[in-house]
């Protein structure tokens, strides 16, 4: 090598690349000045983590997203950083913990003066952008100058209906008679993904579904009418929402069984329009050059803990479905790995898919490198957020969550607790007071305050 | 107001109000006790069959109460303060229950405007007032019958109370689902709290 030529060595690393790319090692997206990737990121309400057909539910049938996850990269140990919705999608959007975004309830208004979000760093990079769906953040529906399309809604305080939701379209509210939402949405995101245009774009869509009252279409109301339920968890009841403060808005007053099974036909709804998305960007040839992202606001308890909703840091309510599917930029697609990804990690992650940089207020970490098999991790712990969300009867907490354990805190009476979340998933034996949970503390608690104060450095 | 029902001899005070009101107060005792003790069921369906069956006795005790010991104390010759105050006296012993169990995440203020929201402590007492206009007028049918009413059974008042109270109920839980209601108690909260 020592006499080598500089057109010989380049010579030998060209061929050495092209050997390796065919071999599958190395994305092509490493080794040429493409173009840069189209962006689709499909976010889902309340949907949890294991209610996908490729991760064994006992009868949901989910194509759409068992395709994504068998071409892509399935980060099955994904979490929410606050399992509430409002501020759950600040996070995603501006890829920062909540006490630095500040939309802290679903009460807590969005400042748009303050927080900035991926579309202003993509606009800069050439990117056309669109926000199509449910925005659901407290305040007026703010003026977003970076993006070129804006379709939402502000029915029932955000929420939308299933059927009949007026959306509000670049400014101007529009009657939808006899649509249903998630189609209606849908419909849209391929409107805009036809669109003819030299610049490559970022598609955020953000549906209603799954998120109570579930009312599927009327074509797949009932397909899971007699299923077996008996896997539910073994405290679950079928009034549930009879406890004191269960109910609050929104949850029809009906049986569990009635309302799980309205969630998973109101998911089969969903999975059936993303199939017709992820067939649309097949016909129009760019599957290999889009990345899609698909992720869960949150987590959601059917019965764990006698609960039906997702307010608190308990596994099944900080646990959401996150994959990446993009064919250019991955090696080894279908793969699942251990390594943490948070809902903080979307925005610099599609930055950095983009060849953007994010702002150095960003809390998350760019997932990309796990996506091209150069790392199995980025990180080995992160901070867990919730802060009162008034009439919810859920104490404000917070806490380390790290690839074993979880340290929670609460304001007011209840205490602090330690659990192995491998052995103890449902959070019955705290270890706070044994050795080995007095052996913890100190570190846990010095997370803790690091997290508070300054940025996730992935430690 | 003129007590119609003047042909009903009044019981003493222990009888006509106090025993109504303490039976149904630790009706609901028990039923509480027993819904929140259940999780020693070691069969997975008798769990359940237990704690769906307890929820809903519960659930309809703490609901339909009023209009039971209202009548009970109409029978006994309570008149009509002693009637409504006694009938409300399980739902306030609940509320005062539950302001002090969300007085763990909420501050004190907090947990009192918790009993303006709709489900569960508001929805009680909008629906317990038209239950007790219900049962007053049902009370006069049954003694009118037996001449020991001496007035009309159906009178503008009861049934106002009656129809605001089942119009208020539908707001508060069946239109929209309630989240309209929901929408203007949490900016209600906005106002005074935040």
């Amino acid at each position: 090598m020592g006499n080598m030529t500089r057109r010989e060595l380049l010579s030998r690393t060209g061929k050495l690349a092209v050997g390796a790319t065919v071999a599958g090692l190395v994305p092509n997206t490493l080794l040429s000045g493409a173009a840069k990737p189209n962006i689709i990121f499909i976010l889902i309400d309340d949907l949890r983590w294991d209610h996908l057909g490729c991760m064994g539910h006992p009868f949901l049938k989910t194509p759409g997203m068992d395709r994504l996850a068998g071409e892509g990269v399935h980060f099955t140990n994904a979490f929410c950083t606050t399992s509430l919705c409002s501020p759950s999608r600040a996070s995603f959007l501006t890829g920062q913990y909540v006490h630095r975004h500040g939309v802290k309830d679903n009460l807590s208004a969005w400042d748009n003066e303050k927080n900035h979000t991926f579309f202003d760093n993509l606009k800069e990079a050439g990117y056309r952008n669109a926000f199509i769906g449910k925005w659901h953040m407290p305040g007026k529906i703010p003026k977003i100058d970076s993006l070129d399309r804006f379709i939402t809604f502000d029915a029932s305080g955000g929420q939308g209906y299933y059927y009949n939701c007026p959306l509000i379209i670049d400014g101007v509210r529009t009657e939808r008679p006899g649509r249903y939402i998630t189609t209606d949405l849908t419909d849209y995101a391929i409107q805009f993904i036809e669109e003819k245009s030299e610049k490559p774009f970022c598609l955020y869509l953000s549906h209603k579904a799954v998120h109570s009252p579930w009312r599927p279409p009327k074509d797949l109301d009932g397909i899971y009418q007699n299923e077996d339920l008996s896997f539910l968890p073994r405290e679950y009841f079928s009034f549930i929402s009879f406890l004191s403060g269960k109910i609050i808005e929104g949850a029809p007053p009906a049986t569990t069984e009635y309302n799980y099974r309205n969630y998973c036909e109101s998911l089969a709804a969903f999975d059936r329009e993303l199939v017709r998305l992820l067939d649309e960007l097949d016909k129009l040839g760019i599957t290999h050059n889009t990345a899609v992202v698909l992720a869960g606001d949150n987590g959601y308890s059917w019965g764990e803990h006698m609960d039906v909703g997702k307010r608190d840091a308990s596994e099944v309510n900080m646990r959401i479905p996150f994959i990446v599917r993009y064919p250019r930029g991955t090696v080894k697609p279908g793969r699942r790995p251990e390594g943490m990804a948070l809902n903080i990690d979307l925005a610099p992650t599609l930055l950095d898919l983009a060849g953007a940089a994010p702002g150095k207020d960003c809390d998350g970490l760019s997932l990309k490198p796990v996506l091209e098999n150069r790392k199995e991790k980025v990180r080995g712990s992160f901070l867990y957020e919730y802060f009162k969300d008034f009439p919810y009867n859920v104490p404000e907490q917070c806490g380390v969550r790290t690839e074993r354990h979880i340290y929670i805190t609460y304001r007011g009476r209840r205490k602090a607790g330690i659990f192995d979340v491998n052995k103890d998933p449902g959070y019955r034996k705290n270890l706070i007071g044994t050795p080995e949970g007095k052996r913890m503390l100190p570190e846990m608690k010095r997370l803790l305050a690091q997290y508070r104060g300054g940025a996730d450095n992935g430690k | 107001m003129e007590n119609k029902y003047g042909r009903i001899e009044k019981a003493a005070f222990l009888k006509r109000f106090m025993i109504p009101v303490t039976t149904a107060l630790l009706g609901w005792l028990v039923l509480h006790l027993v819904s929140e003790h259940l999780g020693w069921i070691e069969s997975r369906v008798m769990y359940k069959f237990a704690m769906n069956v307890v929820h809903v006795v519960l659930c309809s005790y703490l609901a339909f109460n009023g209009f039971f010991v209202y009548r009970a104390m109409c029978m006994r010759g309570a008149g009509l303060a002693e009637r409504i105050a006694g009938s409300y006296i399980t739902p306030m012993a609940y509320a005062i229950k539950e302001i002090i169990r969300v007085s763990e995440f909420f501050t004190v203020g907090e947990s009192f405007y918790y009993c303006l929201c709709a489900y569960p402590v508001l929805g009680m007492f909008v629906g317990q007032a038209g239950l007790l206009a219900l049962s007053e007028i049902l009370c006069r049918v049954y003694y009118k019958k037996r001449n020991l009413y001496n007035g009309n059974a159906v009178t503008v008042l009861p049934v106002a109370v009656f129809i605001a109270s089942m119009t208020a109920l539908y707001f508060l839980f069946f239109y929209d689902a309630g989240a309209m209601v929901f929408f203007a108690y949490s900016e209600l909260y906005k106002l005074i709290f935040k």
